[in-house]
Formats: structure tokens, C-alpha cells, sequence
């Protein structure tokens, strides 16, 4: 019996013709989105999620590098294929089936994102089954412990056909009248992109893409606050260009410009990666160029201090004050790059030497540049974030740099500003170095309100859906408005913040219909206001948050008409970017167009680049 | 060679293998910042005499060194021989006795 098993075996191994898929579908291997990696390699994108495939993945990876998966199915299959889209090319491995399907190794992931297994049965069936991985600091590695982020970020499942879109959907205002979210001004995604398109000329990977930090990225000709509060607040309501039904709601705030000369004092301490990987032209040597060009604009007032780490950390530079210029460039020129990166130790050094230097009334801050390669065991992560929770509370503010790093790093990084009442930016040129450290250095450097939370109330007699544009991972619950308690964004000075509501209106056509409320009638108030902004924020040292709110009305046209157009072409760029399900038929053609038309003075050029990564971007679909 | 390690065991009919190939697995991206070529395993086979067991074809987004853990059928004795080959077409081939 058992020989005669070995040979059907051994039949079997003659029969079975093996296929080497880099042959035989070459098309699949530089398919740059799941759905088309799919189409290459089966024909089809379709399929069905099924429980018998068995997937071991840690839910959060502190390596990117090397992120362990187990997969094991008792379907009788042809093949199993591992995808994702956190990678500039989807397809990770194709497995060929025989005896047993029970396989395990790790890959490489770009950044937080989907993995998803198929596996093709012997009848051409194609189940699937679908995995997210946080590519972040984490304290557990395979899930136990929570996760950073909130529900609201989580994956949304499409049976139909795969969307690995985290974006936001339409919620209808019957049932749920309140969207609250905090404000985020960070930038880095935007130079990122960037990064992917004109430098490596490739598409960016899916995760990368977050639009509110796109569209941050710009200056917007609103105006200034004319009262004392820290910010004043634009609305305007428009067509939107990729859905004829439905209209863009744009809210912007704007801080005071101030001069830098007339600032509080600095007690700067820069706190600098000169490991090994900073080793680069992109890295130290920008860095120190970067660093030169912030400390021109210091004053008499201000106190720099250095604190280098790679394998033993130290203090290269205490307390130097701000005129004190050949000083600083000496130390800043004496770096060299080189070992191991002890992260840790350097964090905790450099918030010592901060409070040493402590100004009452200044403006405290670490700088911290590196590229985000932190060599620390799990413990020492989650007792870096922990550290950093707690200074924030001592008034210590942090600003990240990142520099010509790798994307997997991206994630530690935005966590570690986040968590640090910061801000972070990515640096890969010294243009970029120019924008973050000098033209906008207020903004980079000095906080004009903490905590900032949005909540919009919208009036369900005239709208009837709306979707927040980006701010995924800035979703809060509707009862964290109010709540003091819970984190939200930083806004600096000179900064503006836009974020933008694709909404339906009661009257236009092609709404989904709501199942109206069997238990309750909704009594409606008849106002013609479309919905109400609050804003809640706290003052940079305060601890109680203070309430500012304003109507929006269909007719309000508080943005000028080239900013509210250019915004349009960032975010259906960014659409167009995640293969969103809302771009309906949008084109690069349009977009360029519309963005050439609104690009207004655009002085720096940062509009003209912009108009240039998407022409790459389209070059690049094409091929 | 000594850039691939191989161990197999057989229990009851099944063996279970591990397969680490040394190997950089230069992607694309970083191969460009270093300005080399990229490099890496895009096809390993094992085979238990002439039988097929294992078949993988395989991207750069595989990580360094990579692992790779597989079951299959045969006897205690039987003669596994895994081959792989990367981009450049370099590549090595190793057979073990099965445990």
C-alpha cells in the first residue's frame, strides 16, 4: 500500500509541470496596485474571503524589513500567492502547490498596509483572506496589547472586488449629524511623494499617500485673524470637479504671522543621528547644511545645545547662545557619521540638557533629525513613547526631521512627534531645508495652540451625506470633543490648516435613499445653514480647552477661487494616487489642466512642482 | 556552498523543511541609492528525487537572508535537493538526506 502511494507520488511529481511565474507572467511581478497584480497573474481580480485559509502575521512589525507570515489552507489548490500594498510592486511570492499548502517566511513591507493571501483552488476558484500590519513603534508585537490606531482607521472590506482604501465613506447625516477629528499639519507624506516621483520615478506605494498632509503642504492665501484669537476660520462651499452631484465644503484656519524677532525666546536642543545609515549625501551632510541655515535666524536670546547619538550618545554643545554663530557651525561641522544608533539614550540625554536649559515662557524644544533607524529593543519603544508623553507634559515640545530615509521609518517617526506635542517634517533637499527652517520656520518651531480638535455639526434638512477628505488616522469619537483629556494636533505659527467635506445636498440627484428610523421621527429645524464648524483648542501652556464655532452657508465664498481649485486637483491626485472608489471618471488630463489654470502667484514654485509630480505620475501609469 | 542550509525531517510520511539561502536581496529602490544592481532569489525548487515538492517564485519584497518553511511528503532517507537562482542568474543547488 504504501509503495503504491510513493508512486502516485511519484506520478504525480511527473504529471505536475512546474511553473516559474517570473516567466511565465511577467507582467504581474511590476503591477503596482494588488487589483492589477491580480488581473496579470489570474485574469481576474475577483474573489471570495475565505476562513480556510489559516495566516499567522504580527498585527503590528516593529522591522518592516522582516515581517514573519505562516500560511496554511486544506483547500486543494493550484497555487498561493502573497500581495501587498505597502511596496512599489504588489506581488510578493507565488507558491506552486503539491503536496502539502503549509508555507512560512518573511518579507518586506513599505509601510503600514494590506497583506493579502490568495489562494487559486484546483477548480480556478480564487479565495482570499486579508491581513493589516501597523509598520510602527509598537509595544507587542502580534496584537495583545492596542493598537495606535483607531477603529475609524481600520480597513474597510469589499467583497466584490478588493479596495485597500482606508478612506473615509459617506456617512449620512440622518444618523450621524456630528464628524469630530483633530487637525494635523504635518507635511511629510507630501515630500514623500514627491521623493518617489521625480527622484526614484516611481509610483508611491498606496501607504504613504495621506492627503491632509498633501494639502498642508501648501500656503493658502487666507487671511489673518483679526481678533485675538489664535486662529481665524475660511469656509467656502463649491462644485466639486470629479462628481457633478456632489459639492466640496473647504475649511481653513490661519494663525498669525508674526516676526521672528519678536518671538519668545529658544532653548533649542538640536538632537542629532550621526549613525552609520546617516552616512549619505541626502542625510548628515543636508543635515548640518539644514541645521546652518536655521541658526542664522537665531537672536542673542536663544540658546542652542547639541546632543549627538551613534553608539554612545553625548553633548557636543551646551547651552551656546544664538549670536554665538561660529560656535555652532564649528560643532555642527565636526560631525561625523558613523556606528550604531542607540535612539534611546539620546532622547533621554537631550530632554535632561532641555530642562536644564529650561526658559520659563520660551519656547522649550527638541529637534530631533535622523532617518528614523532606531536600533531599540520593544521595551525600550514603548518606554521611548512613554518618555516622550511625559516631557510633553514638562512644556517640552519636539520637532522631528526626517531625512533621505527609507519610507518604512516614516511611521516611528510621525508617531514619535505626535506623541510629543510636535511636528514632522521630511527634509530631502536643501529647497525642502529652505521651507521647513527658514521660510516657515514659526510655523516649525513655534506653537500657537495645542489640542486642536474640529467637530462639525451638519443640518440634516440640507445635507444629506458627507465624507471627511483625509484625517484617517485623525478621527476622533464624537464625545472626544469636549474631552481635555485626549491628544489632538499642534498648529505653529504662520500656519494654515485646510481640511476639505465632500458632501451630497438634500437636493441633488443620485443620493442613496436612508431607510428612514422605525422608533423615531427627526423633528427639523428650518435653517438654510448647511452645518456648524466648532473648533476646540487650548492655549500652548494651558490645560483647559476654549471653544470657538461658525455657520457655513451654501453661499459662503470666503477662499479664493485658485486656492479652492488647487486644493480640488491635490485631492483628486491623491485619489487617484489610492485608486479611490470616489474618483468616478477623473483624469491626470483634467487635473493638470485645472491645476496649470490655478496656480496662481506660486513665488516659491511649490505649485509648478506640484503640476510636474503629476505629470511624472501619469508618464509612469502609462508604461 | 555554504550560502544555503538546509534541514528536513521526516514524521509519519510528512517532513518538515527550513531553507535559509544567504542572499542580499538587493530591491530596486536601494540598489539605485547605492548604485548597484538589484539582486535577488526569484525562483527556489526542491525536489525528492525527480518528484517535485516545492515551488516558489519569488519578488525582491522577500527579506534579507530569506527563510522558508515548507511541508511535504516522503521518507526518512529520501534525498531532498533544493536549487534556487536569482536575477543575475547566479544561483547554487544542495541536496540533503532527509532525517
Amino acid at each position: 500500500m504504501k509503495k503504491l502511494m510513493i508512486l502516485i507520488f511519484l506520478l504525480s511529481g511527473f504529471l505536475l509541470q512546474g511553473e516559474n511565474f517570473r516567466e511565465t507572467k511577467k507582467e504581474a511581478w511590476s503591477s503596482t496596485s494588488i487589483n492589477n497584480a491580480m488581473l496579470k497573474l489570474y485574469g481576474t481580480s475577483k474573489s471570495k474571503e475565505d476562513a480556510r485559509i489559516i495566516v499567522s502575521i504580527p498585527k503590528i512589525a516593529s522591522n518592516g524589513g522582516a515581517v514573519p507570515i505562516h500560511i496554511s489552507t486544506t483547500i486543494s489548490a493550484k497555487s498561493v500567492a502573497i500581495f501587498t500594498d505597502t511596496t512599489p510592486f504588489s506581488l510578493i511570492a507565488v507558491y506552486t502547490v503539491y503536496d502539502v499548502a503549509d508555507y512560512f517566511t518573511k518579507i518586506k513591507m513599505g509601510a503600514s498596509g494590506m497583506v493579502v493571501v490568495i489562494v487559486e483552488g484546483k477548480d480556478g476558484t480564487l479565495y482570499s483572506t486579508t491581513r493589516r500590519v501597523e509598520v510602527a513603534l509598537g509595544g507587542c508585537e502580534g496584537g495583545g496589547g492596542g493598537s495606535y490606531y483607531t477603529s475609524a482607521s481600520k480597513p474597510r472590506y469589499n467583497t466584490e472586488e478588493y479596495s485597500f482604501v482606508n478612506e473615509n465613506r459617506f456617512k449620512e447625516v440622518a444618523t450621524s449629524a456630528l464628524s469630530t477629528f483633530s487637525i494635523d499639519v504635518d507635511t511629510a507624506s507630501y515630500s514623500n511623494i514627491r521623493r518617489y516621483l521625480l527622484e526614484n520615478r516611481v509610483q508611491p506605494p498606496k501607504g504613504v499617500v495621506r492627503v491632509e498632509e498633501m494639502i498642508n503642504y501648501f500656503t493658502y492665501d487666507y487671511e489673518e485673524p483679526t481678533t485675538k484669537e489664535p486662529f481665524a476660520v475660511h469656509t467656502k462651499v463649491g462644485q466639486s470637479m470629479w462628481n457633478k452631484n456632489s459639492k466640496l465644503i473647504q475649511i481653513g484656519l490661519q494663525t498669525k504671522k508674526v516676526d521672528i524677532s519678536e518671538l519668545p525666546a529658544n532653548n533649542l536642543v538640536f538632537l542629532l543621528d550621526v549613525s552609520g545609515s546617516m552616512y549619505d549625501d541626502n542625510k548628515l551632510p543636508l543635515l548640518i547644511q539644514s541645521l546652518k541655515l536655521l541658526t542664522k535666524q537665531l537672536r542673542e536670546k536663544d540658546q542652542v545645545s547639541i546632543v549627538v547619538y551613534a553608539g554612545n550618545s553625548g553633548l557636543i554643545l551646551d547651552r551656546a547662545k544664538g549670536n554665538e554663530q561660529e560656535k555652532i557651525v564649528k560643532a555642527l561641522k565636526s560631525l561625523r557619521a558613523g556606528g550604531q544608533t542607540a535612539g534611546a539614550d539620546g532622547i533621554k540625554l537631550a530632554y535632561d540638557v532641555a530642562k536644564k536649559a529650561f526658559i520659563e515662557g520660551g519656547n522649550n524644544r527638541i529637534v530631533l533629525a535622523t532617518d528614523g533607524d532606531f536600533n531599540l529593543g520593544q521595551s525600550s519603544e514603548s518606554a521611548l513613547v512613554e518618555l516622550i508623553e511625559k516631557e510633553r507634559k514638562s512644556g517640552i515640545y519636539l520637532t522631528v526631521l526626517g531625512f533621505g530615509m527609507g519610507n518604512y521609518k516614516d511611521n516611528k517617526m510621525e508617531l514619535l512627534a505626535d506623541k510629543g506635542n510636535g511636528n514632522y517634517a521630511y527634509i530631502d533637499n536643501l529647497l525642502e531645508a529652505k521651507k521647513v527652517l527658514v521660510t516657515e520656520l514659526g510655523s516649525t518651531l513655534y506653537t500657537v495652540a495645542k489640542d486642536v480638535k474640529i467637530q462639525v455639526e451638519f443640518n440634516p434638512k440640507k445635507v444629506h451625506s458627507y465624507r471627511l477628505i483625509g484625517y484617517e488616522n485623525r478621527v476622533l469619537n464624537n464625545e472626544d470633543f469636549k474631552n481635555d483629556k485626549v491628544d489632538a494636533g499642534e498648529i505653529g505659527m504662520g500656519h494654515s490648516v485646510t481640511a476639505l467635506y465632500e458632501v451630497l445636498l438634500q437636493s441633488s440627484k443620485n443620493k442613496s435613499e436612508v431607510g428612514s428610523l422605525k422608533y423615531q421621527k427627526a423633528t427639523l429645524i428650518d435653517s438654510k445653514e448647511l452645518a456648524t464648524v466648532k473648533i476646540r483648542y487650548k492655549q500652548p501652556n494651558g490645560n483647559q480647552s476654549l471653544l470657538m464655532s461658525q455657520v457655513i452657508n451654501e453661499e459662503d465664498n470666503d477662499i479664493k477661487e485658485d486656492d479652492f481649485n488647487f486644493v480640488q486637483t491635490i485631492v483628486g491626485f491623491a485619489m487617484l494616487l489610492q485608486e479611490s472608489e470616489f474618483k468616478k471618471d477623473l483624469s491626470y488630463k483634467e487635473l493638470i489642466e485645472l491645476a496649470k489654470n490655478s496656480k496662481g502667484k506660486d513665488k516659491e514654485g511649490y505649485r509648478a512642482e506640484f503640476i510636474k509630480m503629476m505629470e511624472q505620475s501619469e508618464l509612469l501609469q502609462q508604461k | 556552498m555554504n550560502n544555503l542550509k538546509i534541514k528536513a525531517k521526516s514524521k509519519n510520511g510528512l517532513v518538515k523543511a527550513k531553507v535559509q539561502i544567504k542572499h542580499e536581496m538587493m530591491t530596486y529602490n536601494v540598489a539605485k541609492r547605492k548604485g548597484v544592481n538589484a539582486n535577488f532569489i526569484t525562483y527556489v525548487v526542491a525536489k525528492v528525487g525527480e518528484r517535485t515538492v516545492f515551488e516558489l517564485s519569488s519578488s525582491q519584497f522577500l527579506s534579507q537572508n530569506p527563510i522558508l518553511k515548507f511541508k511535504f511528503l516522503a521518507k526518512k532517507g529520501e534525498i531532498l535537493t533544493i536549487t534556487w537562482r536569482d536575477l543575475s542568474g547566479d544561483g547554487s543547488s544542495e541536496s540533503i538526506k532527509i532525517k
